[in-house]
């Protein structure tokens, strides 16, 4: 696993996530508020909380060291950075 | 033929020095592994198994050296016993001995006996190794095995397939990779735990606490207490 990758990857999808909540804060229509913080809710809960995830792991991995930590562990830990890796994908063409 | 004697008897006396050194690892070996044993719930019964089978084995080689010994020194001193009919199977014992003498380091195997060059190397490979006598950390018992598995790769080298102890060696010598496999993954539970510890404060949503919490039970789950050096129950 590339862990050097996903950490661009990240980089690209914060900023594109990021600056989608920015211009939904900019929204100002009383009639679409509703669906402007469900979007709100589903951005930041679905994606860019997994991202920190991946961010605090990708942090723990690379300070322990991957020799370091329990197999076990490890392959739990690389198979949630491939789920949220999934996340990230295709930001670098937008 | 006196000096031959005197030879067979001095490779003979070596040979049972390089006996009670290899008893005396194995008694280390033991001991080691009964505080494995506490800790992880007997997970390593084979490897006591085989430790036992292999002092069983060297207990029998000495048995043999001490009755060659007999033999040689009763020669030395009544060198007339040569002529008497009954002392000719005796006398072909050490005989035989003699031949394996001359064969050099790996020549056939003659229960009971070294040839000196296997015999000095045992000694020093056991002086040369010394066990800790503290062991406060997975560390140290990692160090620890790790000197007891290089000292028993050491005498695979020594013993030619054919030898009785040959196979014991090899298997034991396998058997302690499990042994410090486990060893290398409590140190990496600790540390992953220290490292879960350290992070714990970049974790600021609930739901990462609780991911990561659940990841810190796992972890605590495996985790075993760290072995006290014993003198094993035979010792007790």
């Amino acid at each position: 696993m590339d862990i050097e990758d996903i950490q661009q990857e990240i980089v690209l999808a914060k900023q594109y996530h990021q600056s989608t909540l920015d211009q939904l804060d900019l929204i100002e229509s009383n009639h679409l508020s509703g669906q402007v913080q469900s979007l709100q809710h589903s951005i930041t809960y679905n994606i860019l909380r997994p991202i920190e995830r991946a961010e605090i792991l990708i942090e723990i991995i690379t300070t322990t060291g991957a020799e370091n930590i329990p197999g076990f562990l490890l392959e739990e830990w690389y198979l949630e950075l491939r789920r949220i890796q999934t996340l990230l994908e295709g930001y670098e063409h937008d | 033929m006196i000096e031959s004697i005197r030879t067979i008897a001095k490779a003979l006396e070596q040979s049972n020095k390089a006996l009670r050194s290899l008893i005396d690892l194995s008694q280390t070996l033991y001991s080691n592994l009964d505080s494995m044993n506490q800790s992880f719930s007997n997970s390593f019964q084979i490897q006591r198994i085989l430790n036992d089978q292999f002092r069983a084995q060297c207990a029998i080689q000495l048995h043999e050296n001490q009755k060659l010994m007999f033999v040689a020194t009763k020669l030395l001193s009544e060198p007339q016993l040569a002529e008497q009919e009954s002392f000719v199977p005796l006398l072909s014992n050490l005989a035989e001995l003699d031949a394996s003498l001359q064969d050099g380091e790996f020549g056939r195997p003659i229960s009971g006996f070294l040839h000196p060059k296997v015999a000095e190397t045992i000694i020093d490979l056991q002086e040369q190794f010394r066990c800790a006598t503290f062991l406060y950390s997975w560390d140290d018992w990692l160090t620890e095995f790790n000197v007891l598995q290089t000292q028993f790769h050491q005498l695979i080298e020594l013993f030619p397939i054919e030898h009785p102890l040959s196979t014991t060696l090899v298997s034991i010598h396998l058997g302690l990779d499990q042994v410090i496999e486990k060893i290398d993954e409590q140190m990496k539970i600790e540390n992953t735990l220290q490292a879960l510890i350290q992070h714990s404060s970049d974790v600021v949503h609930s739901e990462h606490a609780a991911y990561f919490r659940l990841h810190t039970l796992q972890l605590e789950d495996k985790l075993v207490p760290l072995p006290i050096r014993g003198q094993g129950d035979e010792e007790e």
